[in-house]
């Protein structure tokens, strides 16, 4: 008889490791590194209580199963074991009251019970039967990297155990099992699942990106088992089928650009698939968020003065390592025997004690490991056609405006940044920002479901945005982005007249 | 009272800010004119960055 069994204990690093690993059925083996990364990365969240589910039927190892182990001569069993993960201390006998008194108190006190376990929550790590590669569908919270300046593309996920209902913000992560997936299908699986969500519908799991991956093109042979690897338009045809536009960007050529185009992808809440390029072979990750530096990198300015030039920290999903792993941005110049080329390093688990694999600290140049970037893919709405570019065009036709506007004195201050959003979203986060007097504007304005955002900022302030649709391309700039424009909201009072003056000539409705 | 009395002006917080600059039609068309072709050239530009070549759409991941 199938019969599940929920398990409270104290958390403690080593001890975690091995608990992975004997999950796994891996008790004689050494630990493998993603493994070791959970374990010390929760550490760090400052774990406190492990709560252990022994049958779990996750919907994406049960795919995996269903394409690959299920037909094995001796096939491993098709539940996971899930460790969810808490920064409070309870007991295994507090555990079973807090499920008591959630099972009898009323709605509104259960849901209470929840909001206060879920403050403490810090995800769950679903171990898979598969001894080398044990790591399934795994959401664990983000680390604060000691910087104000951290921007996510994660999303809110609703997790049962037993009758409570806690919630994570994250992004799900998974090793690739080298049967059904491949590092490449890791990665477009972690972006997948968060745009997916957030616009409503069901994540793909890794079978289904496989097979959506080798349906047309098989240009390395057999997709299932993975050991061959997939190309960069095998990942686009994945996206595609999964209801999505495969958005892609070359970092060889222009890499300032690339950087544009990778901050406003993040910035807008999707995460993008680097492709990178290594000395013993390729490589796919995902990136789910950045921090920026105090100042512009000069080789990542532009004509436009981009925010995005400030970008220094890219967090990923590597399948190699774990969740949120840190890598640093490194342009390099033209020389007389290489292009200009952006460099990635990421910090590997080279240290002896592994403190730097999610540290606080910068980590020594030898723990880090390099890679040449050469693209990316962002999976995006399909009714969003107006790409990056085009934001950065239409920035580029405003900018002796907004500098005529702020004066030359200010013309150094300024900054530009851009972004997608949903226009239910963006019009909500108006609040508080546009003050009284806005009911015109908003009883006026028409937005598609996602607009584009060109916005401006003085000195670190915002000072205007340019509210773009999303749903055409921008066809001739001689037309100055008019047919595109719908709205222009001023977010600096100093200067309201200007920027009202400004719609009046698209014209368009302003704050 | 016109727009040039100095009484008028002194009422516009924006002026007492120094931030306005008077901006009128003519000057904005005039200065989105001027950015026409320097965007046109950084278009250009860009739709290398936003298409993959053949190398890139090829690149082997394991």
């Amino acid at each position: 008889m199938v019969e599940n069994r929920i398990v409270a204990e104290a958390f403690n690093v080593e001890a975690f490791e091995k608990l992975l690993s004997k999950a796994a059925g891996n008790d004689k083996t050494p630990v493998v590194n993603q493994v070791r990364y959970l374990a010390r990365y929760c550490d760090r969240l400052g774990a406190r209580t492990i709560v252990c589910e022994e049958h779990y039927i996750d919907r994406h190892f049960l795919d995996e199963h269903a394409l690959f182990y299920s037909r094995s001569l001796q096939p491993p069993p098709n539940h996971v074991r899930r460790f969810h993960v808490f920064s409070r201390e309870f007991s295994d006998a507090q555990l079973s009251e807090l499920l008591e008194e959630s099972a009898s108190a009323a709605g509104q006190t259960s849901r209470q019970i929840c909001d206060d376990l879920s403050r403490a929550y810090l995800g769950f790590i679903s171990i898979r039967p598969l001894r080398s590669v044990p790591v399934g569908r795994t959401i664990l919270r983000r680390l604060e990297d000691g910087e104000p300046r951290d921007i996510w593309a994660t999303g809110t996920h609703d997790v049962h155990l037993a009758n409570l209902t806690l919630t994570i913000d994250g992004l799900a992560f998974q090793q690739q099992d080298r049967a059904v997936g491949a590092c490449a299908t890791a990665a477009v699986w972690s972006a997948l699942s968060r745009v997916s969500r957030h616009e409503g519908m069901r994540a793909p799991t890794p079978a289904e990106v496989s097979q959506a991956a080798g349906r047309h093109v098989l240009p390395n042979g057999r997709i299932v088992p993975a050991v061959a690897g997939l190309n960069v338009q095998q990942l686009c045809e994945a996206v595609r089928s999964s209801g999505f536009a495969p958005e892609v960007v070359r970092a060889d050529e222009r890499p300032e650009f690339f950087v544009v185009a990778l901050h406003t992808y993040l910035l807008s809440g999707i995460p993008v698939v680097l492709v990178l390029l290594g000395h013993d072979g390729d490589h796919a990750v995902t990136a789910v968020g950045f921090q920026s530096a105090a100042a512009p990198h000069p080789l990542l300015q532009t004509s436009v003065p981009v925010r995005s030039a400030r970008m220094s920290k890219i967090y990923i999903h590597d399948d190699r390592l774990g969740p949120y792993a840190r890598s640093f941005l490194h342009p390099l110049p033209r020389t007389d025997d290489f292009d200009e080329c952006l460099l990635l390093a990421i910090e590997t688990p080279r240290d002896a004690h592994g403190d730097e694999l999610v540290g606080n600290g910068t980590p020594r140049a030898e723990d880090r490991e390099e890679w040449v970037l050469d693209s990316a893919i962002a999976p995006v709405y399909p009714k969003l056609r107006l790409p990056a570019r085009s934001l950065i065009t239409l920035a580029e036709l405003l900018g002796d405006l907004i500098e005529h506007i702020v004066g030359p004195e200010n013309a150094t201050k300024l900054g530009v940044e851009f972004y997608f959003e949903r226009s239910g979203s963006y019009l909500s986060k108006l609040s508080g920002r546009i003050g009284l007097g806005c009911a015109g504007f908003l009883r006026r304005v028409a937005l598609p479901r996602w607009c584009g955002i060109v916005k401006w900022f003085l000195d670190e302030r915002p000072l205007a945005e340019f509210v773009y649709d999303t749903t055409d391309i921008l066809r001739d700039e001689h037309l100055l982005g008019a047919e595109l424009l719908r709205a222009v909201v001023c977010l600096d009072s100093r200067y309201r007249g200007d920027f009202q003056q400004i719609a009046s000539i698209f014209p368009v409705p302003s704050t | 009272m016109t727009d040039d009395d100095p009484k008028t002006k002194k009422a516009q917080p924006a002026a007492e800010h120094g931030a306005s600059s008077a901006l009128t039609p003519e000057t904005i068309q005039r200065l989105l004119r001027e950015s026409v072709v320097g965007a046109h050239e950084l278009d250009e530009k860009l739709k290398r960055v936003f298409e993959l070549s053949q190398a890139n759409a090829l690149v082997r991941l394991k």
